[in-house]
């Protein structure tokens, strides 16, 4: 089961594994973002965060997720398998909202989308405190919407989540 | 629920919870007392009073900035002098505070304090090296 789809340019950080992966008790970690999926060293450094996790984190949670760094291809392949009739509590990171788009698009099923982090950069409108958006932005987050899936800014799990539609 | 404080000198305290609650959230019984230049001990003694009755609970851990300063030094004393239960780790980093919020509901006081100093060091890490290691 997908239990949580974010938005996340930074990916898997600090907020994904004190807040998420504990709140949701995540078994499983699938980072769908090409860049990283070809970038070794990226990927390498995201799976470590995640296992510092049992170096700063054991005890009540013993059980350190297992991460998958993939292509948006290889995930829509991996997650169509897996969400039929897998047990594991799957946290899926995006880096933007139009990965979020070819990702429904291409049969992966989603309820809702929760935005973390979209860093500012030139040509972007800063919106809310984590988040920046482009045109192009707009566009995606109106196609998830369009599509019945509910797009809300939260980033921690105790912040109370608000609903993109009233930001872009 | 045990409550936690941070002290530290300067704005050391209310920076590292600004950033914690970045990351976590909003946290309930979590609280900074910040020492300025020129303040002394009677007035962090002052501050420390003011913010665990404020919390209205029995048990507290002062995380502080240094072991052997003046602001670990004064806690020492209130930890000792106050009726509350209170336990004061010194060396307080970011590591530390995730851990003792992400357990205090779930152990007691003597426990919490041995995840406080566990967590604060193992979140030290040659990185570098690490990232060697896992290659």
């Amino acid at each position: 089961m997908i239990e949580l789809l974010r938005i996340d340019d930074k990916l898997i950080h600090a907020q994904v594994i004190w807040g998420w992966i504990r709140a949701l008790k995540a078994s499983c970690i699938i980072v769908a973002n090409d860049e990283a999926a070809h970038d070794e060293l990226r990927k390498k450094v995201l799976i470590m965060a995640v296992q510092g996790l049992g170096l700063v984190g054991e005890g009540t949670q013993p059980c350190i997720p297992t991460v998958r760094i993939l292509s948006l291809k290889e995930a829509v392949g991996i997650l169509e398998r897996l969400c039929g009739s897998c047990q594991e509590r799957t946290i899926l990171v995006v880096s933007k909202p139009a990965d979020a788009v070819f990702l429904v698009e291409n049969g992966v099923s989603i309820k809702s989308v929760s935005v973390g982090w979209m860093s500012f950069f030139p040509g972007k409108k800063r919106i809310l405190e984590t988040v920046s958006v482009d045109d192009e932005d707009v566009k995606a987050f109106c196609e998830l919407m369009s599509r019945g899936i509910g797009v809300m800014y939260q980033a921690s799990p105790s912040d109370i989540g608000l609903d993109m539609v009233d930001y872009i | 629920m045990i409550g936690i404080i941070v002290a530290g000198h300067g704005n050391f305290a209310s920076e590292i919870i600004s950033v914690v609650e970045s990351i976590m959230g909003k946290q309930r019984y979590l609280e900074a007392v910040n020492v300025k230049a020129g303040e002394g001990e009677h007035a962090l003694r002052s501050k420390l009073d003011a913010v665990l009755n404020a919390m209205e609970i029995d048990e507290a851990v002062i995380l502080s900035d240094i072991f052997g300063g003046s602001v670990s030094n004064t806690c020492l004393y209130f930890a000792e002098s106050t009726k509350a239960q209170v336990a004061v780790v010194t060396g307080v980093n970011l590591p530390m505070v995730l851990k003792v919020l992400t357990y205090r509901d779930s152990v007691d006081l003597a426990e919490l304090v041995s995840l406080a100093c566990k967590g604060g060091r193992e979140g030290i890490l040659d990185a570098c090296g690490w990232l060697d290691k896992g290659r």
